[in-house]
């Protein structure tokens, strides 16, 4: 190695000083939520980036591929409701014995809601989480918030309305309902690819086409000879992109039904076995869906402040149930915070494939 | 091929010459495009980078290099090995690598530091000083945006 003397070292060694918007755009694509709502302050540049639609894009792709569990649960004392969430459990058993695949995740504090009269009913969608607030038997209110920004939207009130956010035009559009009969009761809600559906009545779901928006209704499968369906008792699935709805009752049996194409359903019956359906009978279970493994996920009803929290997964192709720890909702020092808590169990919510959004209203 | 023409010289902004195997060099698409091009003989100027960071460029490739019979390296220990290597860099020197590799375009090693970056630097202040940012808030600006985001500060 040798240094020519003859070479101008006017740059001091530092050829730029200045990092290219590029770079800065790569760098803050790689930090978490939490930093990133702190480096807003660093400079206007930083501002707009981190504001802007392109970077919040981005932030969601990368978001997608570390899919969360979202909990909710209300504490009537403080007049607040909590939004915690904690990391899907993943699933390392591949080929090994089933013993293995219970395992902790830890839980994260995201956001408080200081009015209870919102309730979570649905999973998040792209990270935003819809709060409902019944009124009356025919209409309800809504807000839409983001637990990674800790923002919340109240949304005028309206009902077969749409509401596009980020829009020019902030206000609800009426949307045409061509065919059907009037329904006042709906039940689950899912989106996928784009279309939200949800359960009416205990034969027919609703297909929302967010992009054209469109309405139109899809027949559930027929009951058969030995076979009674109801699908207003089912938990909404996305099934490798295609619409399924799981029917779990009192966990003798695990069954899902898959949307082939129209109104023609597969359906696939998983078995439990006695030991893991009186476990599920006593701890009184409920499910909201699917995790990024495809197995479903169960979780109890009620927060007990006495034992650590578990959910559970239930695989239809293995016929496999496992169980998934999650601490730090509601530990000892959340406890100590908010007097009075650990008297009651609560009710919990709990929905999987939250991912964080950076979004901002 | 000739021993000779599997290597290749590059030439760091201060003039320091670092003879490397041509697949070693190669992983940078600047270099190939050069290379490509013909248009410069087997020393090849790198006019962004100085010899203290290509030396550690260097490093980088020689590890992440697929030579005849040297791609053994499992996926683990590469991992370990590149974690290793932007341990104990100081905010300077991964800034300037993080220029070296865009420079360079090495997609592998500009993913490394800017994770490094964005691992390493937990303070706005750091941001200012190490990535030479002005801050051009006004302080009133700067205390309404903390204001509004205040749980995002608390550790």
């Amino acid at each position: 190695m040798e240094a020519s003397p003859t070479r101008d070292l006017a740059h001091d060694g530092n050829p730029t000083r200045f990092i290219p918007f590029e770079l800065t755009f790569e760098i803050l694509s790689r930090l978490p939520a939490k930093p990133l709502i702190r480096f807003q302050s660093v400079s206007k540049l930083w501002f707009s980036i981190i504001r802007s639609k392109d970077f919040a894009d981005s932030f969601l792709i990368r978001s997608k591929t570390r899919p969360r569990l979202l909990f909710s649960f209300q504490h009537f004392d403080s007049r607040q409701r909590f939004i915690f969430s904690a990391p899907e459990h993943h699933n390392n058993n591949n080929d090994e014995e089933e013993e293995k695949s219970s395992s902790t995740v830890i839980a994260r504090h995201d956001m408080t809601i200081s009015d209870l009269v919102y309730d979570i009913n649905t999973r998040p969608v792209n990270g935003l989480v819809c709060c409902t607030r019944k009124l009356d038997s025919s209409s309800s209110s809504i807000a839409v918030c983001n637990p990674t920004t800790r923002q919340i939207l109240k949304l005028p009130d309206q009902e077969h309305f749409v509401f596009t956010l980020g829009s020019q035009q902030q206000e609800w559009r009426k949307v045409e309902i061509v065919q059907g009969d009037p329904y006042t009761s709906f039940k689950g809600g899912i989106c996928i690819n784009g279309a939200i559906y949800y359960v009416v009545l205990h034969k027919k779901i609703a297909r929302f086409d967010v992009r054209s928006e469109k309405m139109e209704f899809i027949k559930a499968p027929e009951d058969e000879e030995d076979l009674e369906i109801n699908a207003f008792c089912w938990t909404l699935i996305n099934h490798k992109g295609r619409l399924g709805g799981i029917n779990y009752r009192y966990f003798y049996h695990m069954r899902a039904w898959i949307q082939e194409e129209e109104e023609s359903w597969n359906n696939m019956t998983g078995v439990v076995t006695s030991e893991w359906g009186d476990l599920l009978r006593e701890i009184s279970l409920y499910s909201t869906g699917e995790i990024h493994t495809g197995e479903v996920l169960l979780v109890p009803y009620r927060l007990e402040s006495s034992k650590p929290f578990s959910v559970f997964y239930y695989d239809m192709i293995r016929e496999s149930f496992r169980s998934g720890q999650v601490l730090g909702i509601a530990d000892y020092e959340f406890r100590r915070r908010f007097h009075g808590f650990g008297k009651r169990n609560r009710g919990m919510r709990c929905f999987p494939g939250h991912i964080e959004n950076i979004m901002f209203f | 091929m000739s021993k000779s023409e599997k290597k290749i010289v590059l030439k760091s902004l201060d003039n320091e010459a670092f003879e490397v195997e041509k697949a070693v060099a190669l992983q940078s698409q600047t270099i190939w495009v050069m290379c490509e091009d013909k248009c410069v003989g087997n020393e090849i100027p790198l006019e962004n980078v100085t010899g203290q960071i290509l030396a550690k460029v260097i490093d980088y490739c020689k590890k992440h290099a697929v030579v005849d019979g040297d791609g053994d390296e499992s996926s683990e220990e590469l991992k370990n090995w590149d974690t290793e290597f932007t341990k104990n860099m100081d905010q300077s020197t991964l800034f300037n690598m993080i220029l070296a590799a865009n420079y360079l375009n090495i997609k592998s090693l500009l993913n490394l530091t800017c994770q490094a970056v964005a691992d390493k630097t937990k303070t706005i202040d750091e941001f200012h000083t190490f990535l030479n940012i002005e801050n051009n808030f006004t302080p009133e600006e700067e205390a309404q945006i903390c204001q509004e985001n205040l749980w995002a500060f608390d550790d």
